[in-house]
């Protein structure tokens, strides 16, 4: 599903921040992502939800050279692809409800045909009291859950979450992974990058890579 | 405490908690962070500006035509008194060639009296035809759709009438008609920059915008919505920034000129100057089909606003992949 071979990627002049990144994720596939802070893993993870393009080397997504790839047909291949921000980026202005929904109304849903998923979802996720909040009134765990309910109502084929539970406490960081776990096996591929080791630790089957100095090394 | 604002929050104007149902969903880009009320002034100032313009324009191409109707449907045929003959026969005269000649719908010697009376001003009350040489106008109406030839006119009236001289206003048409033109012009020109002005700002206000709203860009272009999509977020509200900034113009334009028809357009026959005004360019007063002109402003500057925003985010979002 998607294909990294030899990618790098530097701003400007400066250094490379990735070197030579080789991997291969299989459809309904579930992979950490796990190193030290400041050595890229937002900027891969950047380079997966197609917010930048490398440097060099090849990228494959969903069957489609990245480089080729002309700037207006990214909407359609961003579409099946949900993102957790590391920092939510709710919208302040939009209620929880259409924080959530927002994915289904850019595609031209109407409100009456997603109302049903929606609130399933909010109450799927332990929101269902807070639908018409708004961000700067719900605490951190609650824009998290949010902000990974956004990323999964439109049933995207690859889920990325930078740091998903780095604003959680343990009980609540195990019911989030257990979440992600749930769409894993209903098919959606997973990539989570996390400095969470005890996270990593509750579910011993996914692959972990780990991001050293922009190269990647494979520790399970 | 959040609980609290959440609960007021939800709450309609009634008091009462809004049902989902009730509930309509916020605009994806809120108003005010693109749109606010100093743009709104800065937008309505122009809008209004290009209604004074319009409106001048209206105004100066009304007077014009009718400085070219009048003048061009007239003609004068001035008597000095030369010679042995009376001024009275030269004038008989004249006349007689004039209602001889086709295309001539009435020539009307000006009375002693009248002319006494528009030298008045001047000259002062008295005996003045009498004790000055001054010489006699003859009205001469011609039949705009069969006119006659002008110069063979003037020929035949300049052999057969000593002293008389025609006089077709044409110098002073085309002198006029050069004078109107520069005007609009010059008023079509201050239109065209007050429309590069108002492009200029929609601009500027798009990029402040965009500058202000970019976490909302940016999560809209990461879930995958198309820039045809984050560019109307932004036109919506340049469309109806647009339609009230120019209604608002619009009647402010149109409360100066009702104000300016009447101070000036209503002038009397009392004062000399005023008749005369009144009598060859016309009432200083926008016409009706002038302020018609100005509908076309609201639209006008809607359609500037949403083109220009348009390209504006277009040309920002091209930036990101």
């Amino acid at each position: 599903m998607i294909h990294f071979e030899n990618v790098g990627l530097r701003y400007g002049v400066g250094p490379e921040i990735l070197k030579d990144i080789s991997f291969h994720i299989e459809a309904g596939s579930f992979h950490f992502l796990t190193g030290p802070s400041g050595t890229g893993k937002s900027t891969l993870l950047q380079l997966l939800f197609l917010a930048l393009r490398p440097t060099r080397g090849l990228i494959s997504m969903f069957g489609h050279d990245i480089a080729t790839l002309s700037g207006r047909r990214l909407p359609r291949l961003r579409r099946r692809i949900g993102v957790v921000f590391q920092e939510f980026r709710l919208l302040d202005h939009l209620t929880t409800f259409d924080n959530v929904a927002l994915p289904l109304r850019i595609q031209g849903g109407r409100e009456s045909e997603y109302r049903h998923d929606v609130e399933e979802l909010l109450n799927w996720v332990g929101l269902g009291e807070r639908v018409y909040a708004h961000p700067p009134l719900l605490s951190g765990g609650e824009k998290q859950r949010a902000a990974i309910a956004r990323a999964v109502i439109g049933q995207p084929d690859l889920l990325l979450a930078d740091e998903p539970t780095g604003n959680v406490d343990p009980q609540l960081a195990e019911r989030l992974l257990r979440l992600f776990i749930e769409l894993n096996r209903l098919g959606t591929t997973v990539v989570i990058a996390t400095h969470d080791h005890s996270l990593m630790a509750q579910f011993e089957d996914a692959p972990v890579w780990h991001l050293n100095n922009g190269y990647i090394e494979v520790l399970r | 405490m959040a609980q609290n604002k959440d609960h007021i929050r939800g709450r309609n104007k009634t008091g009462g908690e809004k049902k989902p149902e009730q509930r309509k969903s916020a605009p994806i880009m809120p108003a005010s962070g693109v749109a606010g009320r100093p743009l709104l002034i800065a937008i309505t100032i122009m809008c209004y500006f290009a209604s004074v313009t319009i409106g001048s324009v209206a105004l100066i191409t009304n007077i014009v035509d009718n400085w070219t109707s009048q003048i061009s449907s007239q003609v004068t045929v001035q008597i000095k008194p030369v010679g042995t003959t009376s001024q009275a026969d030269q004038i008989t005269a004249a006349v007689t060639i004039l209602k001889a000649t086709k295309g001539i719908l009435s020539a009307l010697p000006q009375t002693a009296k009248e002319a006494s009376r528009m030298l008045e001003p001047w000259l002062g009350a008295g005996n003045v035809l009498e004790d000055l040489p001054i010489p006699r106008l003859i009205l001469v109406r011609i039949d705009q759709k069969d006119p006659p030839d002008l110069k063979a006119l003037a020929l035949k009236l300049r052999q057969q009438v000593q002293g008389a001289v025609l006089d077709d206003h044409s110098q002073w048409q085309s002198e006029l008609t050069r004078t109107a033109t520069a005007i609009r012009l010059a008023a079509m020109s201050i239109l065209v920059l007050v429309i590069l002005t108002t492009i200029s700002i929609v601009i500027f206000a798009t990029r402040a915008a965009m500058a202000g709203n970019r976490d909302i860009v940016e999560v809209l272009h990461m879930i995958g919505a198309r820039q045809g999509y984050i560019a109307r977020q932004f036109q919506i509200h340049f469309l109806f920034l647009g339609i009230k900034a120019g209604i608002i113009g619009v009647l402010l334009g149109a409360g100066t000129f009702l104000a300016f028809n009447f101070t000036l357009g209503a002038t009397s026959g009392s004062d000399i100057l005023n008749a005369a005004n009144n009598a060859f360019i016309g009432p200083l007063a926008l016409h009706p089909q002038g302020f018609a002109y100005l509908l076309a402003v609201p639209p006008v500057a809607a359609f500037i606003g949403v083109l220009t925003s348009r390209y504006s985010v277009l040309r920002f979002l091209s930036a990101m992949i």
